[in-house]
């Protein structure tokens, strides 16, 4: 399941990030987004607009092609 | 003069600090060889060590960053890395927004890895109660055996603790402790008081799936009335002292002196006029920019990039990269600023490639003219369509650049086929 499939208000643990992507990872290295961390899906934007997710209290905008990136396990 | 820094990630209260501890005593200027701001001034510190009368520090505001690398920040991080690297400050403060500690304090062990003493302050301790969030500092500086200390950026609670902090500090500083758990140090010291997020109350309206949209429309529509509107206010103060100074007055200086008329004409009527016109373009622009500030201050910016953010995706460009396009309507040079912020190299040439395309404030003199002299009975709706040719044209050059992944490829560019090892 990666981040874009979680609907609005579930809560899931990022499980892995996609490799091919370096920028992806070094960008979510940075904010704190690394595997482990428990992230909330808040709200998502009508159609293929981005989400907004907050995780260790920051709230974060990402897209959803990015957000497929990321490999998630709901608790 | 001894130098302290400050450094903090972007918004985290950073500048309004320095503002309160330097006051007037500052300037501005550039980093070297780069367009990144740099900022410093001098402080004067409280006499409580008895060792000298009055003692003065200069205090350098670097560029906000998330990490000291910068290939995903760009200039104000290499700009901030070579600071700490090869300058001496002698005491480094780290500033950190209390709602957001845990992922601000990521930012510290490359700091500390610099070796240079470090004094921590905690930042907006007044919105972090308001989101929820208690800050426990006596914890924080247990566990990391860094000096603390707590303020309110905005109303100055808490500045005279720091001045007589900073002024002991650089007498003597703490033995550092090694061994800081990074991994539990946040959720040790930051607690959840169990109340309702302020932002998160906003949010839900801000960015509403169907009001987001027409909410933008209307910020942008006010931002845009308000600044015209007030700043028509001061255009005739403008316009009539600086005509009186560099019009009126010099030609009548030169007019006593008996210089001849053709020099009159130039420096009064061709020069001093020019200045005059010239002139009565800084109060839209500044009132523009004034209230651009305000609603980067309420974050209702990032907010908007996450409203426009699909639409800027089809041209290939992150949301956040509509903030130098707005600013552009003012004046394309801190357009062309403002990008820097973007951190992906595609993403910063096309903001700065489509960016001279917003109509800015002086071109609006010109669209006047032009508007009025040739469609005299629709001269208004004549001047905004010039403003949308100018999106229009805009968007297509963005998507042309898009769509053949113009800057998008930049290995492509650096690593050309060497014709040698290729060769039959």
């Amino acid at each position: 399941m990666t981040l874009n499939q979680l609907t609005e208000g579930q809560i899931g643990h990022i499980q892995q990030l996609s490799d091919t992507n370096t920028a992806l990872l070094r960008q979510c290295g940075i904010l704190g987004l690394v595997p482990g961390a428990s992230v909330k899906v808040l709200r998502r934007a009508r159609g293929k607009g981005p989400m907004q997710v907050k995780c260790d209290g920051t709230l974060y905008a990402i897209r959803a092609e990015e957000a497929a990136q990321i490999h998630m396990v709901v608790a | 003069m001894l130098e302290i820094a400050i450094v903090g990630s972007p918004n985290c209260g950073k500048t309004t600090i320095f503002n309160r501890l330097t006051g007037a005593r500052q300037r501005t200027g550039n980093w070297p060889g780069v367009t990144v701001e740099r900022k410093d001034g001098r402080l004067p510190l409280p006499n409580t060590t008895g060792l000298a009368d009055k003692i003065e520090v200069r205090i350098v505001d670097l560029p906000g960053i998330y990490s000291l690398h910068d290939d995903i920040q760009g200039l104000d991080a290499r700009v901030a890395h070579q600071y700490l690297h090869n300058d001496n400050p002698a005491l480094v403060m780290v500033v950190l927004d209390a709602t957001r500690l845990s992922r601000q304090l990521s930012l510290l062990p490359s700091i500390l890895a610099t070796g240079k003493p470090v004094l921590l302050v905690v930042n907006m301790l007044d919105s972090a109660e308001a989101e929820g969030i208690h800050v426990d500092l006596p914890t924080l500086k247990d566990l990391t055996g860094l000096p603390v200390v707590g303020v309110v950026g905005s109303t100055g609670q808490g500045l005279d603790v720091l001045k007589s902090t900073i002024a002991s500090l650089l007498v003597s500083y703490p033995a550092a402790r090694q061994d800081i758990d990074f991994e539990t140090l946040s959720k040790k010291v930051c607690r959840e008081t169990g109340v309702q997020s302020r932002t998160e109350k906003i949010d839900k309206w801000l960015l509403h799936p169907y009001l987001a949209f027409p909410m933008f429309l209307l910020v942008m529509y006010l931002l845009f009335t308000i600044s015209v509107n007030v700043g028509a206010v001061f255009i005739d103060f403008f316009d009539i002292v600086l005509g009186a100074i560099f019009v009126d007055g010099v030609g009548g200086i030169l007019a006593s002196v008996n210089t001849p008329p053709w020099i009159q004409a130039v420096l009064a009527d061709g020069l001093g006029g020019g200045i005059q016109l010239v002139g009565t373009f800084i109060p839209v622009i500044g009132c523009l920019y004034l209230c651009m500030s305000v609603l980067e201050d309420s974050g209702y910016l990032s907010r908007a990039a996450f409203v426009i953010d699909r639409l800027m995706a089809r041209i290939g460009l992150p949301g956040q990269a509509f903030i130098p396009l707005i600013v552009g309507f003012g004046c394309n040079v801190p357009a062309v600023m403002a990008s820097r912020s973007l951190g992906q190299v595609s993403a910063r040439l096309t903001t700065i490639f489509i960016a001279p395309f917003m109509s800015c404030g002086a071109r609006l003199s010109v669209y006047v003219f032009v508007g009025t002299a040739f469609f005299p009975s629709q001269a208004q709706n004549a001047i905004f369509a010039l403003y949308l040719l100018g999106i229009g044209v805009a968007v297509l050059s963005a998507w042309i650049l898009y769509v053949n992944s113009y800057f998008a490829a930049p290995m492509a560019l650096t690593s050309p086929k060497c014709p040698l090892t290729t060769a039959p």
